[in-house]
C-alpha cells in the first residue's frame, strides 16, 4: 500500500538592500524592506494566497485522505507575519485540519550545518519552538535547508531528538537502489529517512510548462501512471518541492492549479495508494537500508551538491567572514544584533554570489534580486564591515560566571564593566569571573 | 568645438576637461558652440551652446561625403550588410540609432557618422574661426568641418585635442582603426594640442607628429567651486582610507591597486582599500581581491556622480592612481582639492604638474606600498601634502588653461595662409 508523500518547502529571504560605501559605519539598515514587502506581496497574490484555499478544498474535500507537509523557514514566517498576516492565519487554518503536517528547519534557513554546529542547533530550537508557536504542535520531522544532508548533519539532528529527516534521493548515492523507500542514516539509531522521488517531483516543479519537454503537457492521468508504475517496487513516493511552483513559477495559466485540484482523485484510482505525511511514512514503511552519505548533498542544481552556495571565492571568503562574527555577537548580549547576524547567514545571498553560468545561471539570476554575482558580494562586504564597526563601539558586555552561592566566598563579584582590556583575574580572587 | 560627451551625461574625464575649458574659455569672451552626438537632456550651464549631432539633417553633405569618401563607405554598408537595399537615409539613420543604442559599431563608422553631422553644422552655421576637436571620434568631423569653410573660402584651423590616444587607452592592444583615425586625424591637424608632456612625447614618438605641431595645455579643476564638506564618516574613524577612483579598465591599472592592496594589507591589515568605477575589469577586480583574501579589506562602489565623489575623495586618506598610461589625470587634482594627499603613476600627465604629489611606477607595487605606509602614517609628511596640493592648485585652473589655450589659438590663426584662389573652372 504504497504513500504519495507531498512536502513543500515555503521561504522568502530578507533581501539586502543595495547599502552604500557611505553607510558603512552609518547605517545599520542592512536590509530592503520595501523590496521584501512587495515580493512577500507578490508571492502571496500569485502562490501562497490561492494555493493554501486550493489546499484547504481538496483536504475538505477528503476528510482524513488527502495530507501534505510543509516546511516554512522562519524568516519567512516573519514576513509574513509582518506583511501578509492573512497567509500566516491561512497557513494555521491548514495546521487546524490536522491533515497537514509542519516541518522543522532552520530558522534562519541557513548553512549553519556546514559551518557552525552549535549555531545549527540553536536555530532549529528557535524554529522548532516558532513552528510549535504558530501552528500548536512540535515538529519532529527536520529538513535541513535545501535538503543539505550529509552522515555528520544526520547525526547532529537525531542527536535534537527528530525522528525523521528528508533529503535528495541522490543518483549517485543511491545507485541502483531506489527513493521510493523509506532508509536510515549510516550511523542512524532509530531516525528514519525519506527521499526525495527527483524525477516525478520535478515533473511537476520544473517541467511542468516545459513546451519542449517530450511529455509536455501533462495531464493528471500521466502523472498518476507514473506514480501508480512504482506499485510492487516501493513503498512511497515522495514528492518534494518549492512551494512557490504553483503560481510563481509555474503560472495559473499553465494549469498547475487545475492539475492539483485532480491529482488526489487520480492518484486514488489505483486503489492501494494512499497520500501520508512524512512522519505518517516514517512509522508506516519499515527501514529498507542505511545510506551512507559522508559528502554533503543537496537538492540544488544539476551538481545536487554544495556549488550553489559555495566554491568561488567571493561566496567562500563572504560566509567564512559570516561566521567569524559568532564570538563578538555573541559575547554583545545584543539581541537584535543577533537576529541581524543570523538573517544574514540566510543561503540566499550566497546563492546570489554563484557564478556558475551553464544551464542553472539562468535559475540563479531568475531568483537573484541583484543584477550580478559581484553586486550582492560588494554589498555583503559593506555591510559585514558595518558590522564590524558596530561590535567595535558597541560598549563590550564583560561574560561573567558567577559559582553557586554556596561555592561562593564572602566577597561580592566582580560586577561587569569594572574591569579593564585585558587584565586577568587571578585564581581566587573575586569570585571567579573570567574575560575573553 | 566637437565634443563626445559633457557632464551630467559623460562617463569619464573627457566630459569634464571640456566643461571646465569650455568654461575658462567662455569667461575670456571665446564663443563656443559645442557638438555631442547627441544630448540626453537639459544641461545645467549656460556659458555655451551645445549642439546635438543626433539632430541635424545634412543630407547634401552627407551625401557628397559619402561618395568621396567610398572606402568609408564600403565600410559602413559591409558593417550593416545591408549593400545597396537601403537609401542613404536609411543608412544614416541606423548610424544614429547605432551609435544611441551604443552597439558596438565599427569606430570608422561612428568616426564617419560624426564627421557627417558635424559637416551639416559647419554648413549651417554663419561663421566660425577655429575648429576645436577633441579625442579620436570627433577628428573626422574637424576635417570634415574645415573642408566645409573652405568650401565657403574660409581657411578655418582644425586643432586637435588629445585627452587620451588608443595607446593609452588599451596599450599594444588597441583596436588599429582608432590608431588609424587618430593617426590620420592629428596628421591632418593644422595643430595639435597635447594634455601634457608625457602624451607630447608620445603623439611624437608614436604617430610621428613633430614636436613643433604640438603645444602642451594642462588641464585644471574649476576655481569658482570648492567641495561641500562632509561630516567624517564612522568608518574613517576605525581605518585608514586608500581610494581608487576612476574606470576599471586596462588604462587605469585597477589590477594594480588590488596587488597594492594586497601588499600593504599583508603589512598592516586595518588599512581598507576602497575602489570606485565601474569597466570591464570590475568583475575581475572583484573576483581577485576575493581569491587572494582581501574581502573585507577591499570595498567596492560603482561610478559615482556629483557630490558623492567629493565626499569619496573626504573619505579617503589617500588617492591612488596607479594608470599604466595617463595624458593627465584630473580625478588627482579632485583628490587634492579635496584635501586628500595623492599618489600618481610616473605614468602620467598630472606628475608634471605638482611637486606636491607621490610618484611611483604603476609595476612597482612594493615601492608604492612604501609611500602608501609612509603617507597614512607619517602625520607631518600627509599634512605638508595636503598643505602643499592645496597652494599647487592656485596654479592649476581651468582659467589658466584657458588663457593657454587661447594664445594656441591666436598663434595658430596668425600661422594660417590665405586660401588661394581657385580658378572658376576647377568646380
Amino acid at each position: 500500500m504504497p504513500s504519495v508523500c507531498f512536502y513543500f518547502q515555503v521561504h522568502q529571504p530578507y533581501r539586502m538592500r543595495h547599502y552604500p560605501i557611505f553607510d558603512i559605519g552609518e547605517s545599520p539598515n542592512y536590509f530592503d524592506d520595501k523590496a521584501n514587502r512587495e515580493i512577500c506581496e507578490k508571492v502571496a497574490e500569485k502562490c501562497y494566497r490561492p494555493t493554501n484555499v486550493l489546499m484547504l478544498e481538496l483536504i475538505h474535500r477528503y476528510p482524513g485522505a488527502f495530507k501534505i507537509s510543509y516546511s516554512i523557514s522562519g524568516v519567512a514566517l516573519e514576513q509574513f507575519a509582518e506583511y501578509t498576516p492573512d497567509v500566516l492565519e491561512s497557513f494555521q487554518a491548514l495546521a487546524a485540519t490536522g491533515q497537514v503536517e509542519f516541518i522543522t528547519e532552520t530558522y534562519y534557513h541557513s548553512l549553519a550545518a556546514l559551518f557552525n554546529a552549535g549555531e545549527f542547533r540553536e536555530q532549529i530550537r528557535k524554529h522548532q519552538a516558532t513552528v510549535q508557536h504558530y501552528f500548536g504542535k512540535k515538529p519532529t520531522t527536520f529538513r535541513n535547508t535545501e535538503l543539505i544532508y550529509s552522515n555528520g548533519i544526520a547525526d547532529m539532528v537525531e542527536d535534537l531528538g527528530f525522528e525523521t529527516m528528508l533529503t535528495e534521493g541522490v543518483d549517485r548515492v543511491l545507485g541502483w537502489r531506489s527513493p521510493n523507500f523509506v532508509y536510515e542514516p549510516w550511523h542512524g539509531r532509530g531516525m528514519k529517512l525519506l527521499l526525495k522521488n527527483y524525477k516525478l517531483s520535478d515533473d511537476i516543479a520544473f517541467r511542468f510548462s516545459q513546451r519542449s519537454w517530450k511529455d509536455w503537457p501533462l495531464s493528471t492521468e500521466k502523472f498518476a501512471d507514473w506514480v501508480h508504475a512504482i506499485d510492487g517496487g516501493g513503498d512511497t513516493v515522495n514528492l518534494f518541492m518549492d512551494y512557490e511552483t504553483f503560481g510563481e513559477h509555474q503560472w495559473a495559466d499553465t494549469g498547475i492549479f487545475d492539475f492539483m485540484r485532480a491529482l488526489p482523485e487520480a492518484i486514488w484510482r489505483h486503489p492501494s495508494f494512499n497520500f501520508a505525511t512524512p512522519s505518517e511514512v516514517a512509522k508506516m514503511y519499515p527501514p529498507v537500508a542505511k545510506v551512507d552519505i559522508p559528502e554533503a548533498v543537496s537538492w540544488a542544481d544539476e551538481g545536487r551538491d554544495l556549488s550553489a552556495w559555495l566554491g568561488n571565492p567571493m561566496q567562500d571568503a563572504s560566509i567564512a567572514w559570516v561566521y567569524k562574527f559568532e564570538r563578538q555577537i555573541k559575547d554583545s548580549g545584543d539581541e537584535n544584533l543577533l537576529h541581524q547576524w543570523r538573517k544574514l547567514q540566510t543561503s540566499d545571498h550566497f546563492y546570489y554570489m554563484c557564478t556558475k553560468y551553464w544551464s542553472d545561471g539562468d535559475v540563479h539570476k531568475y531568483f537573484s534580486a541583484y543584477d550580478s554575482p559581484h553586486d550582492s558580494y560588494v554589498i555583503m562586504s559593506n555591510i559585514l564591515t558595518d558590522l564590524e564597526i558596530r561590535l567595535k563601539k558597541s560598549p563590550k558586555k564583560v561574560p561573567t560566571f558567577t559559582l553557586p552561592t554556596e561555592f561562593q566566598k564572602k566577597k561580592a563579584p566582580v560586577k561587569a564593566g569594572t574591569l579593564k582590556k585585558g587584565r586577568v583575574i587571578k585564581k581566587g580572587a573575586a569570585g571567579a569571573a573570567t574575560q575573553q | 568645438m566637437l565634443g563626445w560627451e559633457i557632464p551630467p551625461f559623460n562617463s569619464g574625464g573627457l566630459g569634464t576637461a571640456c566643461l571646465g575649458l569650455t568654461e575658462g574659455l567662455s569667461s575670456q569672451d571665446v564663443d563656443i558652440r559645442f557638438v555631442v552626438p547627441k544630448v540626453f537632456g537639459k544641461l545645467p550651464f549656460n556659458h555655451m551652446k551645445v549642439l546635438s549631432a543626433a539632430d541635424y539633417s545634412g543630407e547634401s553633405q552627407l551625401k557628397a561625403l559619402l561618395e568621396r569618401e567610398d572606402i568609408q563607405q564600403e565600410f559602413i554598408t559591409h558593417q550593416l550588410a545591408y549593400g545597396a537595399r537601403i537609401s542613404l537615409d536609411e543608412k544614416k539613420q541606423l548610424l544614429v540609432e547605432h551609435i544611441n543604442q551604443n552597439l558596438p559599431v565599427a569606430p570608422h563608422i561612428q568616426a564617419t557618422w560624426y564627421a557627417q553631422q558635424a559637416a551639416a553644422i559647419a554648413e549651417q552655421t554663419e561663421h566660425f574661426e577655429i575648429i576645436h576637436a577633441h579625442d579620436w571620434f570627433t577628428y573626422y568631423g574637424g576635417m570634415a568641418a574645415r573642408d566645409v569653410a573652405r568650401r565657403k573660402g574660409h581657411n578655418v584651423p582644425f586643432i586637435a585635442h588629445v585627452h587620451a590616444t588608443e595607446l593609452d587607452r588599451s596599450g599594444e592592444n588597441g583596436d588599429p582603426a582608432i590608431i588609424a583615425i587618430e593617426r590620420t586625424g592629428l596628421h591632418a591637424a593644422d595643430h595639435v594640442v597635447a594634455v601634457s608632456h608625457y602624451t607630447k612625447e608620445l603623439l611624437h614618438r608614436r604617430y610621428n607628429i613633430p614636436r613643433a605641431k604640438i603645444s602642451v595645455v594642462h588641464n585644471g579643476i574649476p576655481s569658482h567651486k570648492q567641495p561641500e564638506v562632509f561630516d567624517i564618516q564612522e568608518l574613517k574613524k576605525h581605518h585608514k582610507i586608500v581610494l581608487f577612483m576612476g574606470r576599471m579598465t586596462m588604462q587605469k591599472g585597477p589590477d594594480y591597486f588590488v596587488k597594492l592592496a594586497k601588499a600593504v594589507t599583508d603589512e598592516d591589515p586595518n588599512v581598507r582599500f576602497v575602489m570606485v568605477g565601474s569597466g570591464d575589469m570590475e568583475k575581475r577586480c572583484i573576483e581577485e581581491s576575493a581569491r587572494i583574501g582581501l574581502t573585507g579589506k577591499m570595498l567596492f562602489s560603482s561610478f559615482l556622480r556629483g557630490n558623492s565623489v567629493d565626499r569619496a575623495y573626504q573619505l579617503a586618506d589617500l588617492f591612488v592612481m596607479p594608470s599604466v598610461s595617463e595624458p593627465f589625470g584630473i580625478v588627482a587634482l579632485e583628490a587634492m582639492q579635496n584635501g586628500t594627499p595623492v599618489l600618481v603613476s610616473n605614468q602620467s600627465g598630472v606628475a608634471e604638474v605638482s611637486n606636491n604629489i607621490m610618484k611611483v611606477d604603476f609595476w612597482d607595487i612594493e615601492a608604492m606600498k612604501g609611500s602608501v605606509l609612509s603617507a597614512l602614517y607619517d602625520p607631518n609628511f600627509h599634512a605638508a601634502m595636503k598643505q602643499g596640493g592645496y597652494e599647487d592648485l592656485q596654479n592649476l585652473t581651468w582659467d589658466h588653461a584657458a588663457a593657454k589655450m587661447k594664445a594656441v589659438y591666436e598663434h595658430v590663426l596668425q600661422s594660417m595662409q590665405p586660401l588661394q584662389l581657385q580658378p572658376a573652372y576647377a568646380s
